[in-house]
C-alpha cells in the first residue's frame, strides 16, 4: 500500500501553478461558501495543495506531517459541524434557500467580488514584492492564502469562519516561512498553533450550539 | 488614628445585632478624645509627620507628609468639634442612627484632618480623595439620593484634578515644595483657586451640598467646604497672606452672597434654606478675603471657623422653641454668627468685608452685599421659626447630651466673638476695637440699612411671600440650576451617543476590516508627510 | 536535582490538571491555584540562583540551572525572576478573586496552564520560540474566556485573531536579523525588521487601530479571564518586547523609536479616553480603561530613558489591582442582573451587591489613575516626568482618566438608584454578596489602597527590574 509520502511524490507534478490555482479556488470557496460541508472539503483540498507546494521547499516527510496536521484539523471541523447539524433539527433559512435552487445570495456575491479583488491585489503584490527564498508561484500562493484568509476573518464573526480564515492565513505564512526557517521545532510549534486554533474555534462552535439549543428549548 | 479606631469599633459592633445600638457610645469617646487632642496641639510646637515615605524619590519627588500648622489648627478643631457635637445631639434623639453612618463619619473626620494637615499638595490630593469617597458613602448610608452621592464624587474629582494640574505646573513638575515654602505662579494660583471654589460648594457648584435630612449626623456630611477652606488658607499663606488675585474670585464671592440670600429667601424647605445661607456666608468670606488684601489669611481663618461652627450649631438645633426658649439660644447665636453681627466670631470677617467694600467703592460689590445681607435676615428668621421639632428623647442624660452638643459650639462662638484670638491662631487678627473701626461710617450705615431692610422683609414675610409665591418658586427653580445640570448631562449623553455609534461600528462585526482600513489610512497619511 | 525552569514549567501544568478534575468544588481548586502561584512566586524570588536548595526527601532545586528542551535552552536570568514573580503573584490575586467571582470556571485550570506557557516564553531562547509560545497561550486563552452557558466569547476570538496576525512579523524579524548578521551592508533588512516588529507589537499590545480586541476581551467574556489576558498575557508581551529591545539595541536607538512609541501610546489614550465615557455597558468600559492604561505605559516607554522604563514596569505591577477589582465588580454585578451589564439593567443593584459596587469603584479609580489607589502612584510619577517636556500629553492623560471615571459614575448613579415609590424602599431585598465575597473584596481593596498609600512596597521592585535592562540610557 503506498504511503502518504509515495502519494505526494506521485502527484508532485502538480506542485506548481496547478497547485496555486487549486489554492485560489479552494480559498475562494471558503470565502464565498457558508455550507460547512463545502468548507471542510475546500479546506482539506487546500491543505493538499499547500502540502504539494511545501514538497518543493522542505523534505517530503516533513511536508507530509504538516499535511496530516491539516487533515486532522479538517476532521475536528467535520465532527463539530456534523454534531451541530444533527442538533439543529430545523434547517436554517439559508440552507433552505440553498437546497431549493442554486441561487447566489447577495452576501455570496459580495464575498465573491471581494475575493476577486483580494486575489488581484495578491497577484499585484506578488509581482511587486516578491518574497525572498521562494519561487514566484509559491510567492503568489502565499499572498493568495494570506489575503483571502484575512478577508475570511474580516467578513464574519462566526467561530468556524474565523477559524478557517486563521488557518488559511497561517497556511500562507507557513508556506513562506519553511523556506526561511527549516527548523523542525518551529515547524512542530506552528503545527501545534494551527491545531490549537482549530480546537479553540471548535470549542466556541460547540458553545454556540449549546446556547442555540438552550434558546430553542426555552 | 483615634477616629479611625472608633470607626472600626462602630463598624465591628454594627455586625452584632445585640450590641448594635451601643455603637454611638464607641464613637463618642473616640471623636471626643480626638477633639481634645486637637485642642492641645495649639500649645505644641508644629512638627512634620511622615506617614509613608514614597520611594524611590526619583520617581515621586515627594512623600506623604503632615504638618500641624497654627493657621489651619482652628479649622481642624472646629471640624472635630462639630462632628463630636453631632454625635452628642444624636444621642439625645429618640431614633437610632445607623452604626455604619457613625463609622463613616468618624473616618470622614480622619480624612478631613488629613486634608487640613497636609504639608504638600500630594497629601492634600490623597486627603481629598479619601474624603470624597467617604462623603459619598455617607450620603448613601444616610439614605440620600444616588444623584447627590455621585455629584459629590464628580465635583470632588474635578477639584482634585484641578489641584493636581496646578501642582504639575511647578518648575520641577512635582509640587515637591511644602505648602509653607511654596511660591506658586499665577497659573497655578488660578487652577488652585478654581479647585478651592469647587470645594467650597460655591455657586454654581452648590448642588453638591446634601439636602433635606433632619438627622444630626448628616450635619457632619455637610461640612465638605471645610477642606476647601483649608486650601484657601494654604493659598493665602503661600501668597504672602493674600488670596489668589484672580478677578473672578471676587465676582463669584459677590454672586454667592447675593444669590445665597435670594435663594434662601425664596426657598420653601428649611434644610435647603440653611444650605443657601451657608452659600451666602461662603460668598461673604470670599469677597471679604479678596478685598482684605494683606489680611486675607485672617479673614479666611476667622470666617471659615465661624462658618463651620455657625452652620453646625444652626443645623443641629431645632430653631426657635417657644416652650423651651433656652434651646433657642444656640440657633440664634449661629444665625448671628452667619450674619456677622458684632460680638460674634463672624464679625471679624464682616468688618473686613464692609471695610473693603467702602474702601473699594465698587457699586457692584456693594449692591451684592446689600441685597444678599438684606435677604439673609428673613431667610434666617424663617429658617429658625419654621423648623419642625425633632423627636428628642426624654430623661436626664439625653438633655445633658443635647446641652453639650449645642452648648459647646455656642459658648465658643460667643467667647471667640469677644476675643477672636481665642480660636484663631497663626494669623494676625485685628482687635475688637480695630474691627469696629474698620467699616467706617458709610459701611456701618450700609450694613444697618440692609439689616433693617431685612428685618422689615421678615416682618412682612407672611404677607408678601404668599402673593408672589409662584414667582419666587419659579425663580428659585431657575436659579438653583438643577435644570442646567440635567441639560448638560443630557447634552453630554447625546454627544456620547455619536461616539457610541462609531464605537459600535468599529468594534462590531467588521472590526478587523475596519482596523486594517484605518491602518492603511494612517500609513498613507504618514507616508505622504 | 530539579532545575528551576523545569519546576516553573511543569508544576503549574500538573496542578492545572488536578484543579480541572476538582472543578466541581468551589473553594478547593481556587485555593489550590492561589497556593501554587504564591509558592512559585515566592520560590522565584527567594531561592538562590547559584546554589541548589534542599527541599523534601533529599531532593534539590537549582533555580539557576539551565535546561535543554528540544535543543532549545531554558534559563532563568535575573531579569526574568522579577517578571515571573510578577506573573505568579498577579495570577494568585486573580485566582483569589475568581474564587468568589468566577467559581468553577475554566479560568483557574487554564490560567495555570497559561502561566506555564508564558513562563516558558520568558525563559526560552531564541525569541522566536517565545513568540510561538505566546501564540499558543492566546489559543488556550479562548477556553478560559468563554463562559459556560454564556454568549460566544467574541473577545477570545478577536484576541486570538490579532495575536495570530502578529506572529508572522515576529518570526520573520528573527530571520531578517540573522540575515543582517551575515550581510551587514544590507541596511534595508533593518528597516524591514523594525517595521515588522512595530506592526506585530502594535497588534499584540492593542495599539490603535488594532485595539478592538481589548474591550471585547473583557466585555464579551468572563471578566476575570479578560483581566488575566490583559495583565499576565499582556505583561508577557511587554517583557517579550523588552527582550527584543535588549537583544537588538539598535531598535531603541532608532531615531523614530521615541516618536513612534509616544504616538502609539497617545493614540490609545485618546481613543480610550473618548470611548470610555460613551459606554453604557460596564464591560467595554473596563476594556477601554485598560486601553488607556496601556497607552500611558507606552508613553512612559517613549521617554526613552531608564526612568520611562521604570514607569512602564511600575504600571504592570499596579495594573492587576485596578483591573482585577473592576473585573470582579463587573462579574458580581452581572451575576446579580442575570448577565446583563447595561446601566439600565443595573438599576438599584448597587444596594443588593454593595461589595461588587465598591470593587468597581475602587478599580475604576485605579485604572483612571486617581487617588487613592494603586494606579495613582504610577500616574503621579508619569505626569511628573512628562510635565516639563510635554504638558499637553499630561492634560490628555488627565482627561482620559476623567473619561474613564465618567463611565464609572454613570454606572454608579444607576447602581445606587433607589426604588421610586416610598413603599418599595422599605422592602429589604436579599443581598447578593455574602460575607466571603465581602472579605475577598475588602482584602483586594485594602491591597489597592495600601499600594496607593505605600508605593514603596512595589516601586523599588520596578526600579530594580529596570536596572536589569541595558538598552536605554539612564
Amino acid at each position: 500500500m503506498p504511503t502518504l509520502v509515495d502519494i505526494l511524490a506521485r502527484v508532485s507534478f502538480l506542485a506548481a501553478m496547478p497547485a496555486v490555482a487549486g489554492i485560489l479556488v479552494t480559498a475562494g470557496l471558503l470565502v464565498v461558501s457558508r455550507d460547512w460541508r463545502l468548507d471542510v472539503t475546500a479546506l482539506t483540498l487546500q491543505y493538499f495543495f499547500v502540502v504539494l507546494l511545501l514538497t518543493r521547499l522542505i523534505r517530503l516527510e516533513v511536508a507530509a506531517v504538516k499535511g496530516l496536521t491539516g487533515w486532522m484539523i479538517c476532521m475536528v471541523f467535520y465532527l463539530t459541524e456534523r454534531r451541530a447539524s444533527m442538533l439543529e433539527q430545523v434547517p436554517s433559512d439559508e440552507e433552505k434557500a440553498g437546497s431549493r435552487r442554486w441561487k447566489i445570495s447577495a452576501r455570496a456575491s459580495f464575498c465573491l467580488l471581494a475575493g476577486l479583488l483580494v486575489s488581484v491585489a495578491s497577484y499585484t503584490a506578488a509581482l511587486r514584492f516578491p518574497l525572498p527564498e521562494v519561487p514566484a508561484d509559491i510567492t503568489l500562493a502565499c499572498y493568495l492564502l494570506v489575503g483571502l484568509g484575512l478577508l475570511l476573518i474580516g467578513l464574519s464573526e462566526a467561530p468556524m469562519q474565523v477559524g478557517l480564515g486563521l488557518l488559511t492565513f497561517l497556511s500562507g505564512f507557513d508556506l513562506f516561512y519553511v523556506a526561511l526557517e527549516p527548523s523542525l521545532a518551529v515547524a512542530g510549534l506552528l503545527g501545534a498553533v494551527s491545531f490549537l486554533i482549530a480546537l479553540a474555534t471548535a470549542y466556541l462552535r460547540a458553545a454556540q450550539i449549546a446556547i442555540e439549543g438552550d434558546r430553542s428549548t426555552s | 488614628m483615634l477616629p479611625l479606631l472608633g470607626a472600626g469599633g462602630a463598624l465591628g459592633v454594627s455586625y452584632v445585632p445585640r450590641v448594635r445600638r451601643y455603637s454611638r457610645y464607641i464613637a463618642l469617646p473616640a471623636v471626643g478624645f480626638a477633639t481634645l487632642l486637637i485642642l492641645t496641639f495649639r500649645w505644641t510646637v508644629p512638627g512634620m509627620v511622615i506617614p509613608s515615605l514614597w520611594q524611590p524619590s526619583l520617581l515621586f519627588g515627594v512623600t506623604l507628609a503632615l504638618r500641624i500648622d497654627a493657621a489651619v489648627q482652628p479649622l481642624a478643631f472646629a471640624l472635630a468639634l462639630v462632628t463630636c457635637c453631632s454625635i452628642f445631639v444624636d444621642l439625645s434623639r429618640t431614633e437610632e442612627s445607623s452604626p455604619r453612618l457613625l463609622a463613616i463619619l468618624q473616618a470622614l473626620l480622619a480624612a478631613g484632618l488629613l486634608a487640613l494637615w497636609s504639608a504638600n499638595p500630594l497629601t492634600t490630593l490623597i486627603g481629598w480623595a479619601i474624603y470624597d469617597l467617604l462623603q459619598a458613602a455617607g450620603l448613601v448610608a444616610a439614605g440620600g439620593s444616588a444623584r447627590a452621592a455621585v455629584r459629590s464624587l464628580i465635583f470632588g474629582v474635578l477639584a482634585t484634578l484641578l489641584l493636581w494640574g496646578g501642582t504639575l505646573l511647578a518648575e520641577d513638575g512635582a509640587g515637591s515644595g511644602l505648602w509653607a515654602l511654596m511660591t506658586p505662579s499665577s497659573t497655578q494660583m488660578t487652577l488652585w483657586a478654581a479647585a478651592g471654589v469647587m470645594r467650597l460648594w460655591a455657586y454654581p457648584f452648590h448642588l453638591v451640598a446634601p439636602g433635606n435630612d433632619a438627622s444630626p449626623l448628616v450635619v457632619a456630611l455637610s461640612l465638605g467646604p471645610v477642606v476647601g477652606w483649608g486650601l484657601w488658607l494654604r493659598l493665602a499663606m503661600a501668597n504672602n497672606g493674600v488670596i489668589p488675585s484672580v478677578p473672578w474670585v471676587l465676582i463669584l464671592g459677590a454672586v454667592n452672597l447675593g444669590m445665597g440670600g435670594f435663594l434662601g429667601w425664596c426657598c420653601e424647605s428649611r434644610r435647603r434654606t440653611l444650605s443657601w445661607v451657608g452659600m451666602a456666608a461662603t460668598g461673604a468670606i470670599l469677597l471679604a478675603a479678596g478685598l482684605a488684601e494683606d489680611g486675607a489669611a485672617a479673614v479666611v481663618s476667622a470666617g471659615s471657623v465661624a462658618w463651620t461652627l455657625g452652620m453646625g450649631v444652626t443645623s443641629l438645633s431645632d430653631g426657635w422653641q417657644r416652650n423651651a426658649p433656652w434651646w433657642s439660644l444656640p440657633p440664634l447665636v449661629g444665625a448671628l454668627v452667619l450674619l456677622g453681627l458684632p460680638f460674634t466670631l463672624g464679625f471679624a470677617m464682616e468688618a473686613n468685608l464692609i471695610g473693603g467694600l467702602t474702601g473699594a467703592g465698587s457699586l457692584g460689590w456693594g449692591s451684592a452685599f446689600f441685597l444678599g445681607n438684606m435677604l439673609l435676615v428673613p431667610s434666617l428668621i424663617r429658617g429658625l421659626v419654621s423648623t419642625p421639632s425633632a423627636a428628642w428623647a426624654t430623661g436626664h442624660w439625653p438633655h445633658v447630651a443635647r446641652g453639650i452638643g449645642l452648648g459647646l459650639p455656642t459658648l465658643l462662638l460667643m467667647m471667640a466673638g469677644l476675643y477672636p484670638p481665642l480660636i484663631v491662631d497663626g494669623v494676625t487678627i485685628p482687635s475688637l476695637a480695630q474691627l469696629f473701626a474698620m467699616p467706617g461710617l458709610t459701611g456701618w450705615l450700609l450694613w444697618l440699612v440692609s439689616l433693617a431692610g431685612g428685618a422689615v422683609l421678615a416682618w412682612q414675610d407672611a404677607t408678601l411671600c404668599p402673593k408672589i409665591a409662584l414667582w419666587l418658586t419659579a425663580l428659585h427653580d431657575l436659579l438653583s440650576l438643577d435644570w442646567l445640570y440635567s441639560t448638560v448631562a443630557g447634552a453630554l449623553e447625546r454627544g456620547f451617543g455619536v461616539l457610541r455609534a462609531a464605537d459600535r461600528v468599529v468594534r462590531g462585526g467588521g472590526a478587523l476590516l475596519w482596523s486594517w482600513l484605518l491602518f492603511l489610512l494612517i500609513l498613507l497619511v504618514w507616508s505622504s508627510r | 536535582m530539579i532545575a528551576g525552569p523545569l519546576l516553573l514549567l511543569i508544576l503549574p501544568l500538573a496542578v492545572a490538571g488536578i484543579v480541572y478534575i476538582l472543578l466541581r468544588w468551589t473553594s478547593l481548586p481556587a485555593l489550590l491555584a492561589v497556593g501554587t502561584s504564591l509558592a512559585l512566586g515566592w520560590a522565584v524570588v527567594t531561592l538562590p540562583m547559584d546554589q541548589p536548595v534542599h527541599v523534601w526527601g533529599g531532593r534539590q532545586i537549582a533555580m539557576g540551572e539551565a535546561v535543554t528542551f528540544f535543543g532549545r535552552e531554558l534559563v532563568l536570568e535575573q531579569a526574568d525572576r522579577m517578571a515571573m514573580a510578577f506573573m505568579f503573584f498577579a495570577s494568585a490575586g486573580i485566582f483569589f478573586l475568581a474564587w468568589r467571582f468566577a467559581p468553577r470556571s475554566l479560568l483557574i485550570p487554564m490560567g495555570l496552564a497559561l502561566l506555564s506557557l508564558l513562563s516558558g516564553a520568558l525563559l526560552i531562547r531564541p525569541l522566536i520560540y517565545a513568540a510561538l509560545l505566546v501564540e499558543i497561550a492566546a489559543a488556550l486563552s479562548v477556553f478560559a474566556l468563554q463562559a459556560e452557558g454564556g454568549t460566544i466569547a467574541r473577545g477570545g476570538l478577536r484576541y486570538l485573531t490579532f495575536t495570530t496576525l502578529a506572529l508572522p512579523g515576529l518570526l520573520i524579524t528573527h530571520w531578517l536579523m540573522d540575515r543582517y548578521a551575515l550581510t551587514p551592508d544590507e541596511t534595508g533588512l533593518l528597516a524591514a525588521a523594525a517595521s515588522l516588529l512595530a506592526l506585530s507589537f502594535a497588534l499584540l499590545l492593542g495599539v490603535v487601530p488594532f485595539h478592538t480586541w481589548v474591550p471585547a476581551v473583557v466585555s464579551d467574556s468572563v471578566p476575570l479571564a479578560g483581566t488575566f489576558v490583559l495583565t499576565i498575557g499582556n505583561g508577557a508581551v511587554w517583557f517579550l518586547l523588552f527582550d527584543f529591545l535588549e537583544t537588538y539595541p539598535w531598535l531603541s536607538s532608532h531615531p523614530r523609536f521615541e516618536s513612534l512609541v509616544f504616538i502609539a501610546g497617545f493614540g490609545m489614550v485618546v481613543v480610550g479616553g473618548l470611548f470610555a465615557p460613551a459606554q453604557r455597558r460596564l464591560g467595554p468600559l473596563v476594556g477601554y480603561a485598560a486601553l488607556v492604561d496601556s497607552g500611558a505605559a507606552l508613553i512612559a516607554l517613549g521617554l526613552n530613558s531608564k526612568l520611562g522604563l521604570t514607569l512602564s514596569l511600575l504600571s504592570f505591577l499596579v495594573r492587576p489591582f485596578g483591573l482585577g477589582l473592576m473585573a470582579a465588580g463587573l462579574s458580581g454585578l452581572r451575576a446579580c442582573s442575570g448577565g446583563d451589564d447595561d446601566v439600565d439593567a443595573l438599576r438599584g443593584l448597587g444596594l443588593r451587591a454593595p461589595w461588587s459596587t465598591a470593587a468597581l469603584v475602587f478599580g475604576g479609580l485605579s485604572m483612571a489613575g486617581l487617588p487613592v489607589s494603586a494606579g495613582f502612584v504610577w500616574r503621579w510619577a508619569l505626569y511628573r516626568a512628562l510635565a516639563p517636556s510635554s504638558p499637553s500629553s499630561v492634560l490628555f492623560l488627565l482627561l482620559a482618566g476623567l473619561g474613564v471615571m465618567v463611565g464609572v459614575w454613570r454606572g454608579l448613579s444607576s447602581l445606587l438608584m433607589r426604588p421610586g415609590a416610598i413603599k418599595d424602599r422599605s422592602v429589604v431585598s436579599t443581598p447578593h454578596d455574602n460575607w466571603l465575597t465581602a472579605v475577598v473584596v475588602v482584602v483586594a481593596i485594602l491591597g489597592c489602597v495600601g499600594v496607593g498609600l505605600f508605593p514603596q512596597v512595589v516601586a523599588p521592585i520596578a526600579a530594580q527590574l529596570a536596572e536589569t535592562y541595558t538598552f536605554l540610557s539612564p
